[in-house]
């Protein structure tokens, strides 16, 4: 909402300095976003009237402008095309300062001399951006004094409105604020009408169909107005506002509209068939032209607003062609009405026509200021309009809202706020804002509870921590004190979550030289193809492209994107499936290099077991033992069939990983492999967070033996291990695998493995008889169980 | 005889002595040398044959002066050993030596995220105050993310927040503060905890990322002012940036709070003189914060006359841009190397 200085000014006195009233606005919660200070050295400055308009010679979009001054003609090179012959515009000669540092000088543009420039509103610094320069009053004599003509001293801001306080969407609503702020009375337009004899209701009618739609509707009928551009003094505010001056007629509507917030219709009456206005939901398949020449699809949630034969308005959006104001326009129904907020809103939104009365109905209206602003508009239009009004507006208002009743009482705003304010003070803050006291019964000098009514423009205020709130903000949050907070800890409800085994996971894959990364958790359609799941998938009904047109279902997606030029990375994040449905995987990438390159090291490519490596150093980091790997067919097709597996944990399926498939590495256009993991984050939960109970070490001297096999290509390290450990038992203290073996000097199909074993027992030293029978049998049952040869 | 065996053999020890200092040994001349005096045929041997010529008075003091010459000599032969083995100790030593600025063998080096750090980081400011943990689904129902939180069907609040929506008529959650809705749903007050997560907004330019992160915060106990969380928030500005941060508060609208705020921390880069990155204003928008509004307590049956609280919530990258001057929101998506290894 932008609000200038010069308006403000006709309801409260302002201080001369822009900043104190800002500042105080910004800490009463109503933002200042921007200021545009009118502030000029007006030397080189001067008002020229456009005398000649010649294309530039050498440049199809600029102009060159032959102006007169006061002091002169000059010629000037011009880039805008929003004057024509005879405006009057404002001249920078040589020397003039403007804004953002912007210093005129006499230049050649393009080749063709120009003495200055013609100056646009930006350029001034009296908005942020202009589409064009500035035109001034056609009146303004050449001679007339700028300060004056430009308005220097004053300024105009933007404000950020949040969306509780539809008050402030309107210059009163802020001088109220500022009232209330600087301690300074607020003074309200008076507005006094003369009617003529002719009564209203005998020549107009108004029927609210959906009174839950529409709570009041009022009009007004003007009679003989004259269209015309509006006088001077309201195409400058408009435009101080940013708002194109249109005709006096529209401009009145929309002066209103900024003064009091209270959108305003102005309908050409003679258009309006039957003299009736029905205020109705729309009829199955109906359609309207907007005023802005757009056919629209209307649903019966909509408010139409119809004469007797057809729609003259998509009620509080926007008007409707047939009966728009034009310069044929003689007669005029103004209407004032107050529409229920959820079904603007919706209109609106399916529309995508967010206009400044759809805005502002959409958060309420002041029931009151209906009436307030329709007869403040019809004063304006005979004032300025020359129109004759009809004698009592049309009100119909079936239900009639009550004020709403809050009370508050001393202590809970004390034990809010953190500090003492007396409700006395309160009463002082409230009624500068509108508010009425309700006298309570209770005696006494001190007060324990104030009850007000709350004026009806403040649709934000129900209870009373809105009224705590209008304190703490009209005093300022810095007076409230500092305190750090008190009470029960409450530790004995432990509140899970895994979000500090996420960073214990994360430390881990650190460790193991990888980079931790975060993707967006889109996926696209050709993603879904080749990493979706039987879980199925979430889609967006809004997505921002085809792209991210899904919920991810796997974290590879983006991690494939990214592994080329970074080799080593994971992500911690979830997963989505169908009905967003959600699991939190652990993943990771490595490609390339095995080592960083160095002099002592050879330079070789990550494989398998380096991955492997890493997903082991993982599990050993939070010991977890008894991870089974498989190599099954239900690993995801996205793998190498043969250089890639399951893993199982506890009987529970806990991830996958492996090679990337051949076909993909051509298709994500990879010169070198990919060996991806994926891990089920919720299948080891529990594991993570396992506390290990301390073993016994044994005093007893361990016994090293190795032991060396020959044994089918198709048996594997698993059976042999698991072989090893059941015959061992508890007496195998360690077991690693130390040669491997395939080649020349043995069967072609067979495979030697050597294993290092050491024998330990918890209770005693083994005697060599002992570990001899011992190890006799593991390896006899190597032989019966994988068919090893023993070397 | 013209010497007398005594002389003969003082004269030896001279002799020996005298060689061994002028002479450059290394240890096989050495032992040549102590051979030729000390050994089986060796000279001190030679003179010692004619120890039987002498009287019986004369032989046992002959015999110790030899035992003593011969004692001296392998002394000093024993004394140039050692200083002949240490200099050959010191020359092997010397020949092993490396250049040790040859780059030393490397490992991968691996980085965390800086927002997941940042997380890391804020999460342990707020558990030193009691505050745990929670988390909540990142696809959410418009009831948690909006009706329970204050934010009824077509109120402009919602407009606030541009929300994508799923086709199973939910939403991404715009916010961790439905988090805020399952705990209390579940847990019974007093309450501290903290939500982070990933929260997603339909919006994607230069400085807006339709994915980002929040942290979340709610307290809730009996007697909580808005002083407290005026407490708090410093507190965590304070030890999160510094403890010389300035801050501000000032008046808001969030939904599900009342009275809501803004907090401003005085920029670090002009330290509030005014510059780009603060747009002049000399402050920084760092988060939003409020007393849990009454209708948020009934939503979750809470007694909400009885229990006060405050929530807050702020941008995880927002805080980690302007702790480490990073200038860009993209720069967290992209994951490039070059930007991870500047956290680690």
């Amino acid at each position: 909402m932008k609000v200038y200085s010069k308006w403000l000014r006709h309801y409260i006195a302002l201080p001369s300095q822009a900043n104190t009233i800002l500042d105080r606005l910004t800490h009463a919660g109503l933002e200042v976003e921007a200021v545009y200070e009118r502030n000029l050295d007006t030397t080189y400055l001067r008002i020229a009237q456009i005398q000649e308009i010649q294309k530039h010679p050498n440049a199809d979009r600029l102009s060159v402008c032959d102006v007169l001054a006061r002091d002169g003609k000059y010629s000037v090179v011009c880039g805008a095309h929003n004057f024509s012959k005879g405006d009057k515009v404002l001249l920078a000669l040589p020397g003039a300062q403007l804004k953002h540092g912007l210093t005129i000088q006499k230049s050649k543009i393009r080749g063709v001399a120009s003495d200055g420039m013609l100056c646009s509103g930006s350029e001034l610094g009296f908005e942020a951006e202009s589409d064009g320069i500035l035109i001034l009053p056609n009146a303004t004599p050449l001679t007339s004094d700028l300060r004056k003509v430009l308005n220097l001293g004053e300024f105009s801001f933007e404000l950020n409105i949040t969306p509780n306080r539809p008050d402030c969407m309107n210059h009163i609503g802020i001088a109220r604020e500022l009232s209330a702020l600087l301690k300074k009375p607020l003074q309200f337009p008076k507005i006094k009408i003369k009617e003529i004899q002719k009564k209203t209701k005998d020549i107009f009618k108004v029927k609210i169909q959906d009174p839950k739609k529409c709570l009041r509707y009022m009009g007004r009928t003007i009679l003989d107005v004259k269209i015309e551009p509006s006088p001077a003094w309201l195409c400058e505010y408009l435009s101080a506002v940013g708002q194109r001056p249109i005709n006096n007629v529209v401009d009145i509507t929309n002066y209103v509209l900024l003064e009091m917030g209270q959108p305003l219709h102005a309908f050409d009456a003679d258009k309006i068939e039957g003299q009736t206005v029905i205020v109705r939901g729309a009829n199955p398949n109906e359609t309207m032209v907007t005023l802005d020449g757009q056919t629209r699809n209307l649903e019966t949630t909509d408010i139409v607003i119809s004469d007797l034969k057809k729609s003259i308005a998509l009620g509080g959006v926007m008007g409707g062609e047939t009966s728009e104001v034009s310069q044929t326009t003689q007669n005029i129904f103004l209407e004032s009405a107050y529409f229920d907020p959820a079904t603007i809103r919706k209109t609106a939104k399916r529309l995508g026509l967010s206009s400044e009365s759809s805005k502002r109905f959409e958060r309420g209206v002041d029931i009151h200021g209906v009436y307030v602003a329709l007869e403040r508009a019809t004063q304006l239009l005979i004032e300025i309009a020359g129109g004759k009004v009809t004698q009592k507006p049309i009100d119909v208002y079936p239900k009639k809202i009550k004020s709403k009743i809050v009370s508050v009482t001393q202590d809970k705003l004390t034990q809010y706020l953190g500090y003492f304010v007396p409700l006395s003070t309160v009463k002082s803050l409230l009624l500068p804002l509108g508010f009425k006291i309700i006298p309570s019964s209770s005696r006494g000098q001190s007060l324990r509870d104030l009850t007000v009514s709350v004026p009806s423009y403040r649709v934000d205020i129900f209870e009373d921590v809105d009224l705590i709130e209008e304190v703490a903000r009209l005093l300022g949050y810095d007076k409230i004190p500092t305190l750090e907070p008190k009470g029960t800890l409450n530790l004995e409800q432990k509140i899970e979550s895994s979000f500090s085994l996420e960073n214990k996971v994360a430390d881990v894959f650190k460790a193991q030289g990888l980079h931790e990364t975060v993707h967006l958790s889109f996926q696209s359609e050709e993603d879904l193809k080749i990493f979706g799941k039987e879980k199925g998938v979430t889609a967006l009904q809004n997505p921002l492209g085809k792209d991210t047109a899904l919920m991810r279902t796997s974290l590879l997606p983006g991690l494939i994107q990214n592994v080329k030029r970074n080799g080593r990375i994971f992500e911690i994040g979830n997963v989505f499936y169908a009905k967003g449905h959600q699991e939190k995987w652990i993943s990771g990438l490595i490609s390339g290099q095995k080592n960083p390159i160095h002099w002592a090291v050879a330079e070789a490519n990550v494989d398998f077991f380096d991955l492997k490596a890493i997903v082991q150093a993982f599990f050993g980091a939070f010991l977890i033992e008894g991870v089974l790997y498989q190599r099954t067919p239900s690993v995801p097709g996205y793998y190498h069939p043969g250089v890639s597996c399951e893993m199982i944990l506890g009987g529970k399926q806990l991830g996958w990983m492996g090679k990337l498939h051949p076909d993909l590495k051509t298709k994500f256009d990879f010169d070198q492999d990919l060996y991806c993991f994926e891990l089920q984050f919720e299948v080891l939960e529990d594991r993570l967070k396992h506390t290990p109970r301390l073993k016994p070490i044994s005093k007893y001297p361990a016994v090293k033996r190795d032991i060396s096999i020959l044994v089918p290509k198709s048996v594997s390290c698993a059976t042999i291990q698991a072989t090893i450990q059941k015959t061992a038992g508890d007496l195998l203290q360690s077991l690693s695998l130390f040669d491997l073996y395939e080649g020349e000097n043995i069967p072609k199909d067979a495979k030697s493995l050597a294993f290092a074993l050491t024998y330990q027992s918890k209770e005693k030293t083994l005697t060599d008889t002992e570990i001899q029978a011992l190890h006799l049998k593991v390896c006899e049952a190597l032989t019966k169980t994988c068919q090893a040869q023993i070397r | 005889m013209s010497q007398s065996l005594t002389e003969k053999l003082e004269s030896l020890k001279t002799e020996a002595l005298r060689e061994l200092s002028a002479t450059l040994f290394n240890l096989e001349s050495l032992e040549a040398f102590r051979v030729s005096y000390l050994g089986k045929n060796g000279k001190l041997t030679q003179i010692l044959k004619d120890v039987g010529k002498l009287s019986p008075e004369e032989r046992p003091k002959t015999g110790q002066l030899a035992n003593q010459i011969k004692q001296v000599i392998t002394l000093e032969i024993e004394k140039h050993a050692q200083t002949l083995q240490l200099e050959e100790r010191n020359k092997a030593l010397q020949e092993e030596s490396v250049d040790v600025t040859l780059p030393g063998k490397t490992m991968w080096r691996g980085t965390r995220h800086p927002l997941k750090k940042t997380m890391e980081e804020i999460v342990q400011i707020f558990s030193n105050y009691g505050f745990q943990v929670a988390q909540g689904p990142e696809i959410e129902s418009e009831y948690y993310n909006f009706d329970a939180l204050n934010t009824p069907a077509w109120h402009p609040a919602r407009d606030m927040q541009d929300t994508f929506y799923t086709v199973d008529q939910t939403v991404l959650r715009t916010h961790t503060s439905p988090v805020q809705i399952r705990v209390m749903e579940r847990y019974k007050p007093p309450l501290r905890i903290v939500a982070p997560g990933a929260v997603y907004r339909h919006d994607d330019d230069v400085s807006h990322s339709p994915m980002f992160h929040q942290i979340e915060g709610l307290l809730v106990d009996e007697n909580v002012s808005m002083a407290h969380l005026k407490g708090m928030i410093t507190g965590f500005v304070h030890q999160y940036f510094s403890p010389q941060t300035h801050v501000r508060f000032r008046p808001s609208f969030f939904p599900f709070t009342e009275p809501s705020a803004e907090l401003d921390i005085e920029c670090m880069m002009c330290h509030g003189k005014g510059c780009n990155v603060c747009k002049h204003s000399g402050w920084l928008e760092v988060l939003g914060c409020g007393m849990v509004h009454p209708n948020v307590f009934r939503a979750v049956k809470y007694n909400a006359k009885k229990l006060s609280g405050f929530a807050f919530g702020m941008g995880i990258e927002r805080l980690t841009m302007l702790k480490y001057g990073v200038d860009h929101i993209k720069l967290f998506f992209e994951n490039d190397l070059r930007f991870l290894r500047q956290f680690s």
